[in-house]
């Protein structure tokens, strides 16, 4: 879904169309509810943050204006504020750990590479990792990242050189 | 085997974590469940913007600029004097600047507090222009009678009349600025084009180190050979009063620029040829040597008719003397010779003391003109020597240049407003206050 179109859909969703909305769900939710699943590695608590996160875009909706910021960016952003905020009620975000938290999920795009990929973030840190889920999974450009993140856009393209330079020497055996 | 970037195995990574919920579509529909009710209900709240701090801080600045900054700044202002050390070494209080009669109200532009030239005055003590006025007075004996000497009937040595121009009010409104000096008031041939100029100087500088640059100043005034009449410095005013000599003005002139630094320094030099003045002194000095030849002259023929008269006297007297001897030497035969040679010599005694009273009374007022007459000299020599110091006076003042130095303290606002006027910063605060407000209101992601 392009931008023109993303901004239809949420024209109409302001407008009260569900089905609209119903879309823009379909569209976002698998990039949103993977990347809350990388974040919290805990599927029901990826469900919630995913569900409060869509609760409070859809109260927020009618007053929503683009401002050069596409619906997704605007999801991502909120849903990681929900993540903060949960965060800020227990705990910090912390490795992947097997008695905690649920498995990888083990679907069929699964491959060697990407097993390999998340060892090597494994040994990244949280802003890293944070940044390459904003780039990679929410599939987000530079000047997106920067507004969620509330930094520079130019330090968002240095962090994420930084970023996988670390991540191509963490892969190094 | 391919072979993959870290790019290329993220893409894969970020696509391989793309996945729904397992309940996806229950929670679908409960969360479009819940945009009919809030759609139906209208609970959407508006959240406020964030506060724009650099927005309020821009503006802010530039309010505080526009409103508390001052203005333009001030060359001359002034306005109280410290205690004044003197070249003596006695201290005094004195106001030096409103002495000079320069600017003491803050106007905003800068050049109107300047020191403005004055016209030129002319020293009455040393070059006396008024009609009538001696050169010296308390100097000029007791005039004796004109009958007693053939004195030249001329007044004693007098500055010539300058002529004053009818009063005409366009013309005076035409000079009516204290910038422009007044004409010359003399008439001097236009063949004349020696130039005797008089140089007036006064500066005006603003500085963040008074003190500091007072004493430079005053180094610099000593090294050109100059001195110092009447210096003051505090830590916010200063003022200097110098003497330099003419040759070496123009060069302490740009020392002195060099120093303040040319934006921080403003000068106003007058000039004014003192060729009335000089002329006026040539024609005292020449009368007053005409007179001094003129009276030297008849003191000597005074001297020559003297010798001439007493001579005469003295050879009657002689020659009388001679017939008495001779009448007493000689012998009376009878009586009647005896009486007739006393009544002879009775003559020539009464002649004798008549000529030897003759020659008394001119012996005494030959004397009397004699003193007279060197009284007149005497007067005519003063007047040539008075003539003479006020030509040395004239050419010292041509040749050295007076000057008075005001230092002020700048503060760091008048010092920025001379690089960049303070309202262009504070149009840019606003401009930059402005930009940032919208351009936040952007780029600012509101969260619900």
């Amino acid at each position: 879904m392009n931008p023109e179109q993303e901004r239809i859909l949420v024209k109409k969703a302001q407008s009260g169309d569900r089905e609209a909305l119903g879309l823009l769900w379909d569209n976002i939710t698998p990039k949103l509810f993977g990347y809350l699943i990388n974040t919290t590695r805990d599927k029901a608590l990826a469900e919630d943050l995913l569900q409060a996160t869509w609760v409070k875009a859809i109260e927020a909706l009618p007053g929503y204006k683009p401002r050069g910021i596409p619906v997704s960016a605007w999801l991502f952003a909120i849903a990681r504020n929900e993540c903060r905020q949960h965060w800020r009620k227990g705990e910090r975000e912390v490795p992947f750990d097997p008695s905690l938290h649920d498995a990888p999920a083990k679907n069929t795009n699964e491959t060697e590479n990407t097993i390999l990929v998340e060892q090597a973030l494994e040994k990244l840190s949280n802003e890293d990792r944070e940044l390459l889920r904003l780039r990679y999974i929410a599939d987000l450009p530079h000047n997106q990242i920067a507004k969620i993140l509330n930094i520079n856009f130019v330090a968002v393209r240095v962090r994420l050189h930084r970023a996988l330079a670390r991540a191509q020497a963490a892969l190094k055996p | 085997m391919k072979t993959y970037t870290i790019q290329d195995l993220l893409v894969e990574w970020g696509k391989s974590q793309h996945q729904i919920p397992q309940s996806n579509l229950e929670l679908k529909n409960k969360i479009l469940a819940n945009f009919s009710i809030n759609q139906s209900l209208g609970t959407h709240k508006k959240k406020s913007l964030r506060t724009p701090w650099l927005s309020l801080l821009l503006a802010g600045t530039a309010a505080f600029i526009f409103f508390m900054a001052p203005g333009k700044p001030n060359f001359g202002t002034y306005k109280a004097a410290p205690s004044t050390s003197q070249s003596d070494g006695s201290q005094e209080n004195t106001v030096p600047v409103a002495k000079q009669g320069t600017a003491v109200d803050a106007s905003p532009n800068p050049l109107a507090n300047m020191i403005q030239p004055q016209p030129y005055e002319p020293n009455t003590s040393q070059i006396p222009n008024t009609p009538g006025t001696p050169l010296i007075s308390g100097v000029m004996p007791p005039t004796p009678s004109q009958s007693e000497l053939k004195i030249p009937n001329k007044p004693s040595i007098q500055a010539k009349p300058i002529p004053v121009p009818p009063y005409n009010p366009e013309v005076a409104d035409r000079f009516r600025s204290p910038q422009i000096p007044y004409p010359p008031q003399s008439e001097v041939p236009s063949t004349d084009n020696r130039e005797f100029l008089k140089t007036s100087y006064s500066a005006s500088v603003l500085t963040r180190k008074v003190q500091d640059l007072s004493n430079s100043i005053q180094t610099a005034i000593r090294g050109f050979g100059g001195r110092v009449d009447l210096s003051s410095s505090s830590n916010k005013l200063g003022y200097i009063s110098f003497v330099v000599p003419a040759d070496k003005f123009s060069a302490f002139s740009q020392q002195i620029k060099n120093l303040a630094g040319e934006r921080f320094y403003k000068e106003s030099i007058q000039t004014e040829n003192l060729l009335p003045q000089k002329k006026n002194i040539e024609a005292d000095q020449k009368t007053a040597g005409d007179e001094l030849s003129q009276l030297n002259a008849e003191k000597a023929r005074l001297t020559k008719n003297h010798n001439l008269v007493a001579g005469s006297i003295r050879s009657q007297i002689n020659s009388y003397s001679a017939q008495l001897t001779a009448l007493q030497n000689q012998r009376a035969d009878n009586l009647q010779q005896y009486l007739d040679i006393q009544a002879q010599k009775q003559v020539l005694q009464n002649a004798i003391q008549s000529l030897q009273n003759n020659l008394a009374q001119e012996n005494d007022n030959f004397a009397k003109q004699m003193a007279s007459a060197d009284s007149y000299i005497q007067n005519a020599q003063n007047n040539l020597q008075a003539a003479n110091q006020q030509n040395g006076d004239l050419l010292d003042t041509v040749a050295t240049v007076h000057g008075t130095i005001t230092l002020n303290w700048i503060n760091i606002w008048e010092l920025i407003n001379f690089y960049v006027p303070l309202y262009w910063i504070a149009l840019v605060l606003i401009l930059g206050a402005i930009t940032t407000f919208f351009f936040r209101r952007r780029s600012v992601l509101v969260l619900p």
